[in-house]
């Protein structure tokens, strides 16, 4: 037997003052006599009220120093342990995957059921020092070996169950090596939901079961081979013993589609759903099944075609040529005094600086070095000299109109691809690090805001001066995969779903700590990132594994429990004894 | 003598004298018959003449008229030696006035009273065994010894009166007239002794001195009795019922003291520490024939 609080016997001192009490109380009258002999013998008088007295005190004296003894001992919170109570080290691997937080027929996640468990190994080895794990995607030691236990109960009520994927047993068995070293006599119990193959001998498991599942295995969107749409495929699965019923639900934040689903059990079912005129880039596929783990219930997919061109503008804004660059795709303008990079720079109207650097969109304006523009005059005749420049697919010009048109003074190495006259109408060139595209007229002054193939004109523009950067990839990424940002182009901000900004490392690494969609911005672009709970974690384990864990789990017990509540409850009920006896004996006394 | 006894008491005292029961053996002349004859003026009776007698207590009358010759005889009158064994234990100690303080105060008067009587009056105080005495004489000078030493009394130890009376007897050779002053509160230690002594041939006056609360005590409650000469001590819850039994168990107890010294012929005075020294003496003591 140990004692929790041995310092809680000192109160037995108290002990003395009860007899002191009791003495004081009680003592005798003395008298001096010649011949004691007279009296020996003699009977004790019963009818005297100070013999009742004392026969009550010698028993009612006991049974204080017995509650005073009693209620000290419980104090002290004494335990009983067996011989196998203590371990030189005992190490909870505590499995903080995804998978468990699936909810168990108690009502408690897997992982709270685990903690629990933990709790319970603490107090049956109180006073062997400990260590906890964190096993998952990212396992890590909480805390080395320490017989501080309430230290590590508050580790356990502070650490949550992750999103993580299942950790590698490797890094596991690593890390058991780390917290007890060589020692063969330490007892490691690994708390999981499925069997954990540690190549290590002293390793316990107890397998945390329950919960059944209906999962979204795998999520995908396909644009149309006309650009006009989505096709986007899922895939469900059943894991549980019953009919599902459930809608399937695929949303591209502003339109969505539906489709009722009724799954068998075990069934896996994958599906296409057609996606018209979504632009996307952000979609997501939910149900919402009656099940215990709602990790898998909802998926992301981001689509490529999300990418955003930067253009900044000098010169006056012009709100048909704008809005025919908007229509190309989604774009950002910038002003020119806006600090960052470009995709496009497009000039209306002015002279541009000589230093503008990437493609340029000139519009009725200049640029040093390059093109100069004299006075508008009449327009000669219009003429396509390179009708097959990608510039003019799809576009037909022979319905373009113009009034004015400045005289160009254009590098010979440029293409003129429409001449109005001998001046150049559409000019394109390419110098060693940028292009440069010439609209020459002042579009106020033509037809063109008009004409339906102005904005395919400006798209052609725009394909040549801003071609669609690579597509990043991945685009999507499992919760706890180290995903390096640095293929997006140079980063300068991470939002998550909520509008925070996350924190990168230095090498521009983000770990995904949960599922949704996340927005990275870069120079190269804003990018949507989805992130989902890897796949793994939908798949129960088997039931068969779970059983007989469960029964080594059983086998592993130790016998040990804590005494003072027994105590405790046998100082009240003397207490009780006590003052039923008191009351007894005075109620009986005024009788007499 | 003015702490133990005053001059209106021994004039009562003057005109008391002890009567003895037989006729005593001694050297000495005093008051008291002997079995030897005497030349007191008392005649005794008459007898053969034999060779030696004195010519002088020849009755020549009866010579003449029976033609015998008797002589005549007188009683020989010798003093008498009172003892006064005066008990000195703890157990004397107790009582209101204490018991020891009553013994002395009796013990002075006997002393005075054979004092004036011409008897040789010793002084033997005891405890277990037989303390510093003053031993038997005449005169003045005798009372102012034994007051002397009453006055220097103190009741300490514990009683012994069988073994107290044997030294008594290994001490003194003359046999006489011992008053036994205590308050027998002892188990049957008295016997042997006493039997010792009147076989040697001495005269035992009993005085139990005892205090009124000692016959019938006051005590109740929960009490620790402890016996002053043992220091034995006794738990008691004492109520009426117990009182009544110490009653009749102290009852009992004298019963068979005064049963036993009424066997042995030998006067037993009650002698209450309540009840006055004059009367015991007038009135009890003479009641008891031993004073007249």
């Amino acid at each position: 037997m140990t004692l929790q609080a041995p310092v809680a016997l000192s109160l037995l001192a108290l002990t003395g003052g009860i007899v002191f009490l009791y003495f004081l109380r009680a003592h005798n009258r003395s008298y001096d006599v010649s011949a004691l002999f007279l009296w020996e013998g003699l009977a004790n008088n019963p009818q005297t009220r100070a013999a009742r007295i004392r026969k009550r005190i010698d028993l009612l004296l006991i049974l204080q120093i017995a509650i005073l003894a009693l209620a000290s001992l419980a104090l002290a919170q004494p335990q009983w342990l067996t011989t196998a109570a203590r371990v030189p080290g005992l190490v909870i691997v505590i499995d903080a995957s995804a998978s468990m937080r699936t909810i168990t027929p108690s009502g408690a996640s897997r992982y709270e059921v685990a903690r629990a468990r933990a709790d319970d190994l603490l107090d049956r080895y109180p006073t062997s020092p400990a260590a906890i794990i964190q096993y998952c995607a990212h396992s890590r030691v909480l805390s080395q070996l320490t017989v501080d236990h309430d230290r590590l109960r508050r580790l356990l009520t502070t650490e949550h169950v992750t999103w993580y994927a299942d950790g590698d047993e490797e890094t596991l068995a690593a890390l058991i090596g780390s917290v007890v070293g060589s020692s063969d006599q330490a007892k490691v119990i690994v708390l999981s939901d499925h069997s954990v193959d540690v190549p290590i001998p002293m390793v316990d498991e107890e397998l945390i079961d329950g919960g059944q599942n209906v999962a979204i295995t795998s999520f995908s969107v396909r644009e149309d081979e006309d650009t006009q749409g989505v096709a986007a495929f899922v895939r469900l699965r059943n894991f549980t013993d019953r009919y599902v019923d459930t809608t399937l639900r695929v949303s591209d934040k502003i339109q969505e589609v539906s489709l009722p689903v009724l799954l068998a059990p075990g069934q896996e079912q994958a599906y296409v759903l057609p996606f018209s005129g979504s632009l996307g880039p952000e979609f997501s596929a939910s149900i919402m099944p009656d099940d215990d783990f709602d990790g898998d219930n909802t998926r992301y997919f981001a689509l490529p075609r999300s990418i955003e061109r930067r253009v900044r503008w000098i010169g006056e804004r012009n709100r048909y040529l704008e809005a025919a660059i908007r229509a190309s795709g989604p774009i950002t303008i910038l002003d020119e005094d806006t600090a960052g990079p470009a995709d496009l720079t497009v000039v209306y109207n002015v002279a541009a600086p000589g230093d503008v650097s990437g493609n340029i969109l000139l519009v009725h304006a200049s640029i040093s070095d390059a093109i100069s523009l004299g006075e508008d005059e009449e327009p000669g005749a219009l003429q396509v000299t390179l009708p097959d420049d990608p510039l003019l697919a799809g576009v037909d010009p022979s319905d373009f109109r113009v009034a004015l048109i400045p005289e160009v003074t254009a590098d010979p190495a440029g293409k003129t691809i429409i001449r109005s006259g001998e001046s150049p109408l559409l000019y394109r060139l390419k110098e060693e690090n940028r292009s440069i595209v010439l609209i020459a007229p002042d579009i106020m002054h033509t037809n063109l805001p008009l004409t339906i193939d102005f904005p395919v004109l400006v798209r052609n523009i725009l394909a040549l001066l801003t071609p669609r950067p690579t597509p990043p990839s991945p685009l999507w990424a499992n919760v706890g995969e180290p995903l390096s940002l640095q293929g997006y182009g140079s980063p300068t901000s991470l939002t998550a779903p909520d509008g925070k900004t996350i924190s990168t490392d230095v090498a521009h690494t983000f770990i995904p700590q949960s599922p949704d969609i996340y927005t990275l911005t870069t120079d190269q672009g804003t990018f949507p990132l989805a992130v989902n709970v890897p796949l793994a974690e939908s798949i129960p384990a088997a039931s068969e594994e779970a059983e007989s864990l469960a029964g080594r789990a059983l086998n592993a017990e130790v016998t040990m429990a804590p005494l003072w509540p027994q105590v405790a409850l046998a100082a009240l009920v003397l207490f009780i004894l006590e003052a039923a006896l008191y009351h007894g004996w005075r109620l009986a006394g005024r009788k007499k | 003598m003015d702490n133990l006894i005053d001059e209106g008491f021994l004039r009562h005292l003057a005109r008391l004298r002890f009567i003895t029961k037989g006729r005593r053996a001694s050297r000495l002349s005093g008051g008291h018959p002997s079995p030897r004859a005497g030349v007191s003026l008392e005649f005794a009776e008459y007898r053969e003449y034999t060779p030696g007698d004195d010519f002088r207590y020849v009755d020549w009358n009866i010579v003449g008229r029976l033609d015998r010759v008797l002589v005549k005889t007188f009683v020989h009158e010798v003093d008498l030696p009172i003892y006064l064994l005066v008990d000195l234990s703890a157990s004397m100690h107790l009582g209101d006035p204490p018991k020891v303080r009553y013994a002395a105060r009796l013990a002075a008067a006997l002393a005075y009273l054979g004092l004036r009587n011409l008897d040789r009056v010793g002084l033997y105080p005891f405890t277990d065994h037989l303390l510093p005495s003053v031993s038997p004489r005449h005169g003045t000078q005798q009372m102012s010894r034994i007051l002397r030493a009453l006055g220097d009394v103190s009741a300490a130890g514990t009683t012994s009166l069988d073994r107290v009376l044997g030294e008594f007897a290994q001490r003194t050779r003359e046999t006489g007239l011992l008053f036994l002053i205590s308050d027998f509160l002892v188990q049957g230690e008295y016997k042997e002794g006493i039997e010792r002594l009147g076989y040697r041939g001495d005269e035992i006056v009993a005085i139990q001195v005892i205090d009124p609360s000692e016959m019938s005590p006051t005590i109740s409650g929960d009490s620790r009795l402890t016996d002053v000469e043992t220091g034995e001590r006794l738990d008691l819850t004492i109520g009426e019922r117990t009182l009544s039994q110490y009653r009749r168990r102290f009852e009992g107890y004298m019963s068979s003291l005064r049963s036993y010294l009424a066997s042995q012929r030998i006067p037993y005075i009650l002698a209450p520490t309540n009840l006055g020294i004059e009367e015991l003496i007038h009135v009890r003591l003479r009641a008891q024939g031993v004073v007249q």
